[in-house]
């Protein structure tokens, strides 16, 4: 029995603590010396591992300053070609930071565009105060750049002398403005574009407004936050949700932008983004009643159309069942859509759900179908067809089965009667083990029985019994 | 002496009687102790089922002699368990208790394991004061079965669900209960029954506690590979596992986390590179059988998941899929699986086809129908379990206090419970 070999070894074990324990008495003069050696070596071990250690920070750093250099390197997008995208015409749809910031990501992304993008950005830059900006991309691209653009100490030298005068008039308009409340608001703002702080600023005037009893301007001020700054809002947290991957909510934002008041806000976002972002999140993640209601039927959104002519027609052929043109929209879109700032990091994500939107929507009138067409429909061979459908229906998208040998797609019915019966069954067995654990464990509860750390002469037992564990382990 | 034997005799008759006898008995300890020499005898003339209580707790006092024959003991016990009678037993079931672990071990020492495995099993159900009592006993049947390799002796011990514990009339610890889990789970393996085996390593893992047991950490191990055999897929844990148990079993178990990682991926050639660098450390853990196992019923899985995307498939394609050697290979598996009823299938020589079906189960024959009835009633009855459960704790002081701590009733309620638990 499990107990047996335990008391065994134990009192074994006992004797030989016995026997250990007279043989200290007759040593313990030299140990004395013993120990002093030991306390040197521990010191010698310990100085070894701080040494190892420091070590290991210093390989840790390596590590992340080459991780960082890796960021810091363009992710050229292989296998596309961008020759056809429009850098000049697409970046004149923006004005100030944004022009920035995008023209840095295509120049991180096409091979094509990286030096006209960098020759921009670095000229884009010079219309501002950001020096810090400027040396550290004239210093990361370095290579590419010596010989083409030299690096303009003038500019950096004239634009932070620019800066520290700009800081201190500044610096005294507000001191004067907090002097006189109201002027004083206005005068801070000048400088800033950003919408939380403009909306910050006509609160505040509407605050000092209620103060001053002159309710005229509160109104006038209302309706000015409300009607430009709440499209603006919209877009916004269009932009927010497209970058949390929540399509759904990002295109019904894009969507609710009316076009009562002309939109511009050519700070953050073009009209053309819009179209683009809202249809293509909206044919992701949208039924196709909510895309004819929603997109194609929005009158606001129809302005927004407008400017993109293709991204109208691909709505409108997702709809129709026009696949062909459909796909050839989608894959001519495509290297534009790579390029842009906010849209990039999601375009595959959101193109294979379309795709698999439409491949549900193609297949959902027929019994069963010849994948030769449908492969011809969607421009693909008919293998990577097989693949794409198999995926869908593994992850219960589509209900159908393919013949793989005549190439025909099945539609499947489902017999609902068996499956419930089965679920039942299933459901029944997965609550009748879970509530027989949960006895057992709320059992062991009241009996007070929890496994519980173990004093220094159970641990001895314990690794008996993991020794026995391990011995009868093989029984498979 | 001789009248304790007269009082043995005498009183193993009604319920009063015993009741009794069980008195006089435990006053006797000291006597019986200085007179070991006359307990054979005494034995002797008892007998097995009229006199129970009697011949089981001189018996179980005999343990506590140093000069006895473990042979002529062994042999004492072998005879009596079996044929004790349930009444008695249940007056004092620690003393029983007692003989049964006396056998297994006299019968692991004398190294003939095989003779405990009737008295356990006739013995065990014995002991249980209801049905669902897990005992002592339980772990040490598990491990004589594993032993002697008697796996199907043990099922019909196994297969009684078991989830009451008492400590009041037989004294148990969490180290019996997690060993029969863990036996339990393996023997389930052996059978290849491996729902049931992930669900007996899981209740060993989930049992509550603030550390972590060696036991758990094999069981574990072993949980892992006994869940893809079952499911097909990485378990996870459940929720109610302790927090320190779960940090401690992903910081010590990941080689086993590796593996299940690139089972989920089905992709041989990961699974095969993970099997191939943490080779060494599955083979000293003797799991290496497993993880084999579970390679294999990677390709089965793969075949399966066919099923349900195609009607028809070249047995060729399949082979590709799954980088078999030949078409052959393929048909192989699937004839296999067909015999096995794990797919629905039917093959084309001819032509190298496979054609699948759905599962030709109609759920409308009586067999079904009755399976339905008694998974429902199976059902109802543990739910009424849970029932008794809840009333308890809800009527439990502690847990009202705890729950009330706030409520301006509270001092009400407390009255109240307080007059109600009295009489537990």
């Amino acid at each position: 029995m499990s107990d047996k070999p335990q008391n065994n070894e134990n009192q074994e074990q006992e004797k030989d603590e016995k026997k250990q324990k007279e043989g200290h008495i007759k040593i313990q003069i030299g140990e004395k010396e013993k120990e002093k050696d030991e306390k040197e070596k521990e010191k010698d071990e310990k100085e070894k591992q701080k040494q190892e250690e420091e070590k290991k920070k210093k390989e840790e750093e390596e590590k992340k300053k080459k991780e960082e250099e890796e960021k810091k390197k363009p992710k050229f997008i292989e296998n596309v070609d961008f020759s056809s995208f429009d850098l000049d015409g697409y970046i004149s749809n923006y004005v100030g930071h944004t022009r920035i910031h995008r023209l840095i990501y295509i120049a991180e992304h096409s091979r094509v565009h990286h030096m006209e993008a960098l020759r921009m950005v670095l000229h884009e830059i010079k219309n501002t105060l950001n020096t810090q900006l400027y040396m550290d991309l004239m210093s990361r691209f370095q290579e590419e750049l010596s010989g083409t653009v030299p690096f303009d100490q003038d500019w950096v030298d004239d634009t932070l002398a620019k800066a520290t005068q700009e800081y201190d008039t500044l610096d005294t308009q507000l001191k004067l403005g907090k002097q006189n409340l109201i002027k004083g608001y206005f005068l801070q703002e000048i400088g800033f574009t950003k919408p939380e702080h403009i909306i910050d600023m006509c609160l505040n005037v509407i605050l000092a407004s209620i103060e001053m009893k002159s309710y005229g301007h509160v109104i006038s001020y209302v309706k000015a936050t409300q009607n430009k700054t709440t499209m603006k809002l919209e877009a916004i947290s269009g932009l927010a949700k497209l970058d949390s991957k929540d399509f759904r909510t990002a295109a019904t934002k894009f969507l609710h932008i009316s076009t009562h008041i002309p939109f511009d806000y050519p700070e953050v976002i073009s009209p053309q983004d819009i179209a683009i972002y809202g249809t293509l999140c909206a044919l992701a993640t949208f039924r196709r009643s909510e895309i004819f209601e929603k997109v194609l039927q929005n009158e606001s959104f129809k302005n927004f159309l407008e400017y993109v002519p293709e991204v109208k027609q691909l709505a409108n052929d997702f709809y129709y069942s026009r696949y062909l043109s459909f796909v050839n929209i989608l894959d001519s879109l495509k290297p534009q859509l790579l390029l842009d700032l906010h849209l990039g990091h999601h375009v595959e994500k959101l193109y294979s759900q379309i795709r698999s939107k439409a491949l549900l929507q193609y297949f959902s009138p027929f019994v069963s179908l010849n994948m030769k067409t449908m492969a011809k429909d969607f421009a693909t061979d008919i293998d990577s067809l097989e693949k794409e459908i198999s995926l869908l229906i593994a992850e219960d998208e589509m209900k159908a089965k393919i013949d793989s040998h005549n190439k025909i797609l099945h539609s499947c019915k489902v017999d609902i009667r068996s499956q419930t019966f089965k679920d039942a069954l299933g459901k029944g067995e997965t609550y009748y083990r879970k509530t027989k654990s949960l006895l057992l464990r709320a059992n062991l509860l009241r009996q007070n029985m929890t496994v519980r750390v173990k004093k220094q002469k159970n641990a001895r037992n314990a690794n008996i019994a993991h020794q026995m564990l391990a011995m009868f382990g093989r029984r498979f | 002496m001789e009248k304790l034997l007269q009082q043995i005799v005498q009183l193993s008759g009604n319920q009063k009687d015993l009741d009794k006898l069980r008195k006089a008995l435990n006053e006797s300890k000291d006597k019986v102790l200085k007179n070991f020499q006359i307990i054979d005898g005494m034995i002797g003339q008892l007998e097995d089922s009229k006199h129970t209580l009697g011949k089981m707790f001189l018996l179980s006092m005999k343990g506590q002699s140093r000069s006895t024959n473990p042979e002529q003991y062994l042999v004492q016990l072998e005879r009596f368990i079996p044929r004790a009678t349930q009444n008695q037993v249940q007056i004092m079931p620690e003393w029983y208790s007692n003989c049964l672990t006396r056998m297994t071990q006299l019968a692991f020492d004398l190294k003939v394991p095989q003779r405990a495995v009737y008295p356990l099993q006739k013995g065990i159900p014995l002991l249980q004061t209801v049905p669902e009592l897990i005992t002592p006993s339980h772990s040490h049947f598990m491990l004589v079965c594993l032993y002697t390799r008697n796996y199907r002796a043990a099922l019909p011990i196994l297969e009684n669900d078991v989830y009451d514990i008492d400590t009041k009339k037989l004294s148990i610890t969490v180290k019996d209960v997690l060993l029969y889990y863990y036996y339990g789970g393996i023997i389930y393996g052996v059978l290849k029954r491996w729902r049931d085996a992930t669900d007996f390593f899981e209740q060993a893992i989930t049992v509550p506690g603030e550390a972590l047991s060696a036991i758990v950490l094999e069981s574990y191990k072993k949980y892992i590979f006994a869940h893809i055999l079952a499911f097909g897929k990485a378990p996870s844990l459940p929720r109610y596992t302790s927090p320190v148990v779960v940090r401690l079993l992903k910081n010590l178990c990941k080689p086993y986390e590796e593996f299940a990682k690139a089972y989920d991926t089905h992709d041989m050639g990961q699974l095969d590179m993970c099997l191939a660098t943490h080779n060494e450390i599955f083979e000293k853990d003797k799991n290496i059988g497993l993880a084999k196992q579970c390679a294999q019923s990677l390709i089965r899985r793969g075949i399966q998941r066919l099923t349900k995307t195609y009607i028809k498939l070249p047995l060729e394609q399949i082979a590709k899929e799954f980088n078999l050697k030949s078409a052959q290979q393929a048909e192989f598996y699937i004839l296999d699986m067909i015999e096995k009823g794990e797919v629905f299938a039917k093959i084309d020589q001819q032509e190298g086809q496979v054609s699948f079906f759905d599962d030709p189960e109609p759920y409308n024959t009586s067999e079904m129908s009755e399976k339905l009835i008694s998974k429902i009633k199976d059902v109802t009855n543990l739910t009424e379990k849970l029932q008794t459960l809840d009333e308890f704790i809800v009527t439990d002081l502690d847990y009202i206090r705890k729950t009330m701590d706030d409520d301006e009733e509270f001092e009400v309620q407390d009255s109240i419970v307080k007059d109600g638990v009295s009489d537990k």
